[in-house]
C-alpha cells in the first residue's frame, strides 16, 4: 500500500459539507410535520430546532478541540471508559446504518409515488445505495470534492424556486407566529432530527488545516442550511396556509408545482425541484454512509475503511425495505428521529460536561 | 491471457452496459403517442333511469358481492387530445383537415370519480394521463351535492395541476366542455383561454383548482369557483361567481358581483363597468363609469369584545360613456368630484348588498375570518376553533365599507 499523503479540509469545504449534509431528503414532507406540530407557528418550531441543534453542534465542536486529531469515536473512551465509550460507538454505528437506509427507503418512497410509478422500490433504493457505496470506497479528498461541488448546485435552485413562489405569498397565513397543538414536542424532535447531519463534522474536525476554524464553519454550515429551512416552512406556509399544508403528505413539492418561471416559460417547477432533491439525497446518504463506515473502521482500528462499504450494503437493503407502507415508514422514522435526539445532541453535551468535571483533555501533540 | 489494457477494456465496456440497463429507467417508459392526454371534464349527475340501470349492471368496480357506496352515480365526459391533430399555430399545417375533429370525447359513469376514471380507463386503448387536464367542468347539481370526493380523487393524483381550472355550469357541464366556438379547434383550450383571458381583463379573480384547495382548508375562508352558463351561439359566459361552504356549493354571483368581490379583496386589474345616476336618474341621465385598478386595506377591530372588520377600498376608474351628450358636462375637477361622491355612495350599496348575499348564504368568500385567526388568536381560539362555528359568527359580522373611488380619465372627449 502506498503511503497516503493527509488530506487536510478548508473552512469553506467544512462548511459545504455540513450544508449538503444538513440539507437531505426531509425537505419534502418537513413542512407537514412542522405544521402538525405548531400550526402557523410552524417557522418557529423550526427556529427552535435549530437552536437545539446548536447546543448539539457547539458541544461536538468544543469535544473536538479538546482532543485534537480524534473523534468521538476514539475520544469516548477517555472520557467515560472503555465499556461505555464501546456501548456509545455500537449505538452510534448501528444508528447511523438505519440512518442510511430509512433515508434511501424514503428516497425511494417519493419516487415511486410521484414520479417512477411502474419502477419497483427496490430498484431505487439500490440504485442509489450503490451509488452512496461506491463514493463511501473513496478518501477523504474526494469526499469534500463531492460535496463542494454539490452544495451550490443544491441551493441555487431550492433558492430560486423559494424566492418565486413567493409572488403566491398571502403574509396573512403566517399569523399568529406563535402557535402550537398538541404534538408540538413530538413534532420539535422529528424537525431536529433532520439537522442531524451536522454530527459529520466530528469526523472531519481532525482533518481541518487549522481547527480553531471549525467554529466558523460549523456555524456557517448550520446557518445557510437553516436558512435554507427556514426559507422553505415560510414560504409553504405563506403560499398554502396552515390548514392546507396539513392536508399535503410532501408540501415543498406541492409548492414547485405550484410555482411557476415568470412569462409561462415553465409552468410547474417540479419535475426541476425532483432533480435538485435528488442531488441532496445522495449528498446526505453519502455523508451518512462515510460515517458509518470510517466510525466501524476508527472503532476496531483497521487501517481501511473500504472493506467495510460492500460489507454494509445488504444490511442496509435489508433494513431500508422492513417498512410495509408509507405510514409505517414516518412512524419507523419518527423513532429514529427520537435516538438521533439523544445520540447527537444529549450525547455530547453530556460527554462535554463529563470531560470538563473529569478534566480530561487530548494530547495537544496527538495531530 | 489478456494484457492489463484488454482488461481494462471489457472492464469499461461492462460497467457501461451496466448502466445503460440501470439508468434508462425502462420501467415508466411511456410514448407519448400511448397516452391518452385529456385536456378537460365534465362532470355531471347522472339522472335518467336507463343511466343508472346501465352503470349497476357494468360492474366495473363494484360487484354485487362487495356492494356499492350509496352515492349518486355520476356522469363524467372527457375531452381526449387525439394525437396529430392538435393545432400547433394558426395556420393549417400539422392541424386537423376540415371534418376531422382534434379532440375525441367519451362518457364513462361511477358512483364515484376513480370509479368512473376506471370505467373509462375499461373502453380505451391508451393510459389515461392527467397531466394536461387543464379543466374540469362539474354541473351545479353536482356541485351542490358536494366535491368532496372529486376534491380528494384530485389530490391523490401526481400530475394534477394546481393551476388547472375547476368550473360550475349552471346547466349541464358535458354542453359547456364540448361547446365548440368558432375561434379555437379544441373546445376545453377554448374555455381554458376564456378564463385565462377574464383574468387578465380583470373580470375573474384568479382562482384555480389549488387555490380553492386552499380556499376550502381555511378555517376563516369559502371557496368559490366560475360559474358559467351555455347561451345560444355555442358560447359561454362567465356568469358569476358559484359561493361555496366546505365543498357545498350554497350559491352564485352576478357578473357584476364578480366587481364587488374583487373591490373588497383589492384584487388589481379593475375590468367591470356600472351605471351611476349623475344628474336625475328618471331622465335617464347615468354615466358608464369602468373601474382600472382596486386596492383594499383590510382592518380588524373590536368593538364590545366582537370583532368588526373595516375594509378601505380605493378604487380608479376611467368614464366610459354618458347616456346623453350634452345635458350635462364634465369640464372641470369639481365636477368629477361631485361624481366621485354619487359613485361611492351607489358602490358601497352595491358592495354591502353582496356582503348581505353571502352573509344569507353563511359563506365568508372574503375571507374576513381568516383576519380574525391571524390578528386576534386568542378571539380565535375561545370563540370560533372551526369553520362551522365561524359561517355562524360571519352571518352577524359587523362589516364596513369606505369606497374611495377617484375618476383619473374622461377618454377623447373634452367635456
Amino acid at each position: 500500500m502506498r503511503l497516503r499523503e493527509e488530506t487536510t479540509l478548508s473552512g469553506i469545504e467544512m462548511a459545504a459539507i455540513l450544508i449538503s449534509t444538513v440539507i437531505g431528503v426531509a425537505i419534502l414532507p418537513f413542512p407537514l410535520f412542522a405544521v402538525r406540530g405548531a400550526g402557523t407557528g410552524a417557522g418557529m418550531l423550526t427556529l427552535m430546532a435549530i437552536g437545539i441543534t446548536l447546543i448539539g453542534l457547539l458541544s461536538v465542536i468544543a469535544l473536538g478541540l479538546r482532543f485534537p486529531g480524534q473523534s468521538i469515536i476514539q475520544y469516548g473512551a477517555q472520557i467515560i471508559g472503555r465499556p461505555a465509550a464501546a456501548m456509545l460507538n455500537a449505538l452510534l454505528i448501528v444508528f447511523y446504518i438505519v440512518l442510511t437506509a430509512s433515508a434511501a427507503r424514503e428516497f425511494g418512497t417519493v419516487v415511486v409515488t410521484s414520479v417512477l410509478k411502474q419502477t419497483p422500490i427496490e430498484a431505487t433504493v439500490i440504485i442509489m445505495l450503490l451509488i452512496a457505496a461506491i463514493s463511501a470506497r473513496k478518501d477523504l479528498r474526494t469526499f469534500a470534492n463531492i460535496h463542494l461541488f454539490y452544495t451550490p448546485i443544491i441551493l441555487m435552485p431550492v433558492l430560486l424556486i423559494v424566492c418565486l413562489s413567493f409572488q403566491n405569498a398571502e403574509p396573512l397565513y403566517l399569523l399568529p407566529i406563535f402557535d402550537h397543538t398538541p404534538q408540538i414536542l413530538s413534532s420539535l424532535l422529528t424537525i431536529t432530527a433532520m439537522f442531524q447531519g451536522f454530527f459529520i463534522i466530528t469526523l472531519l474536525i481532525p482533518h481541518m488545516r487549522q481547527q480553531s476554524k471549525a467554529w466558523v464553519s460549523g456555524l456557517s454550515g448550520l446557518g445557510v442550511a437553516g436558512a435554507l429551512y427556514l426559507l422553505i416552512i415560510t414560504s409553504t406556509v405563506a403560499v398554502f396556509g396552515a390548514e392546507e399544508v396539513k392536508e399535503l403528505l410532501y408540501p415543498t413539492l406541492e409548492l414547485a408545482k405550484a410555482t411557476n418561471l415568470p412569462a409561462n416559460i415553465m409552468e410547474r417547477l417540479d419535475a426541476a425541484f425532483i432533480s435538485v432533491w435528488v442531488t441532496a439525497v445522495f449528498t446526505t446518504l453519502f455523508s451518512n454512509y462515510y460515517f458509518a463506515v470510517h466510525a466501524l473502521k476508527q472503532w476496531l482500528g483497521t487501517r481501511d475503511h473500504r472493506l467495510f462499504v460492500f460489507f454494509l450494503l445488504p444490511f442496509l437493503m435489508l433494513i431500508a425495505m422492513l417498512p410495509e407502507n408509507v405510514l409505517q415508514m414516518y412512524e419507523g422514522i419518527a423513532l429514529i428521529a427520537r435516538g438521533g435526539f439523544v445520540l447527537t445532541v444529549l450525547c455530547p453535551v453530556l460527554l462535554l460536561a463529563i470531560a470538563v468535571i473529569r478534566g480530561k483533555r487530548g494530547a495537544a501533540d496527538a495531530h | 491471457m489478456l494484457t492489463r489494457e484488454e482488461v481494462r477494456c471489457v472492464r469499461t465496456f461492462a460497467v457501461l452496459a451496466g448502466m445503460v440497463l440501470l439508468l434508462s429507467g425502462c420501467w415508466d417508459r411511456l410514448e407519448i403517442e400511448d397516452r391518452a392526454v385529456i385536456l378537460g371534464i365534465a362532470i355531471d349527475l347522472a339522472e335518467s333511469k336507463e343511466d343508472l340501470e346501465e352503470e349497476m349492471k357494468e360492474q366495473i368496480n363494484h360487484s354485487n358481492a362487495i356492494g356499492a357506496p350509496d352515492m349518486p352515480v355520476i356522469k363524467i365526459s372527457a375531452q381526449i387530445a387525439v394525437p396529430g391533430r392538435i393545432p400547433l399555430g394558426p395556420g393549417e399545417s400539422g392541424g386537423a383537415t376540415v371534418g376531422e375533429k382534434p379532440v375525441w370525447i367519451l362518457n364513462a359513469k361511477g358512483h364515484t370519480v376513480e370509479e368512473a376514471m376506471n370505467a373509462l380507463q375499461q373502453e380505451l386503448a391508451d393510459q389515461i394521463f392527467l397531466g394536461h387536464l387543464r379543466i374540469i367542468v362539474v354541473s351545479e347539481k353536482y356541485a351542490r351535492n358536494g366535491l368532496g370526493n372529486l376534491n380528494d380523487y384530485m389530490r391523490r393524483q401526481t400530475d394534477i395541476r394546481r393551476t388547472a381550472w375547476l368550473a360550475v355550469s349552471k346547466g349541464k357541464a358535458t354542453d359547456i366542455i364540448h361547446s365548440s366556438p368558432q375561434l379555437e379547434r379544441v373546445p376545453a383550450l377554448y374555455l381554458l383561454a376564456m378564463l385565462d383571458h377574464s383574468v387578465d381583463m380583470g373580470k375573474l379573480p384568479n382562482e384555480p383548482i389549488g387555490r380553492y384547495w386552499i380556499r376550502n382548508s381555511n378555517l376563516g375562508q369559502e371557496p368559490i369557483l366560475p360559474y358559467l352558463v351555455l347561451k345560444q351561439q355555442e358560447n359561454v359566459q362567465v356568469a358569476g361567481l358559484a359561493v361555496f361552504r366546505k365543498d357545498k356549493m350554497v350559491g352564485a354571483t352576478t357578473p357584476l358581483q364578480i366587481g364587488a368581490y374583487m373591490a373588497v379583496n383589492g384584487i388589481s386589474e379593475g375590468g367591470y363597468s356600472f351605471f351611476v345616476p349623475v344628474v336625475n336618474s328618471s331622465k335617464n341621465q347615468y354615466v358608464l363609469m369602468r373601474t382600472v385598478n382596486r386596492d383594499t386595506d383590510t382592518r380588524l377591530v373590536f368593538a364590545d369584545g366582537r370583532p368588526k372588520i373595516i375594509a378601505n377600498v380605493s378604487l380608479e376608474g376611467n368614464l366610459r360613456e354618458k347616456t346623453e351628450s350634452d345635458s350635462y358636462n364634465f369640464s372641470d375637477s369639481s365636477a368629477i368630484k361631485e361624481l366621485e361622491k354619487k359613485i361611492n355612495e351607489a358602490l358601497t350599496q352595491e358592495v354591502m348588498h353582496l356582503i348581505a348575499d353571502t352573509k344569507r348564504m353563511k359563506a365568508d368568500i372574503f375571507g374576513f375570518g381568516e383576519y380574525v385567526r391571524a390578528l386576534a388568536p386568542k378571539y380565535w381560539k375561545e370563540h370560533v376553533r372551526s369553520n362551522s362555528r365561524w359561517s355562524e359568527q360571519y352571518h352577524s359580522l359587523d362589516i364596513e365599507i369606505h369606497i374611495n373611488y377617484k375618476v383619473r380619465r374622461v377618454g377623447m372627449k373634452a367635456k
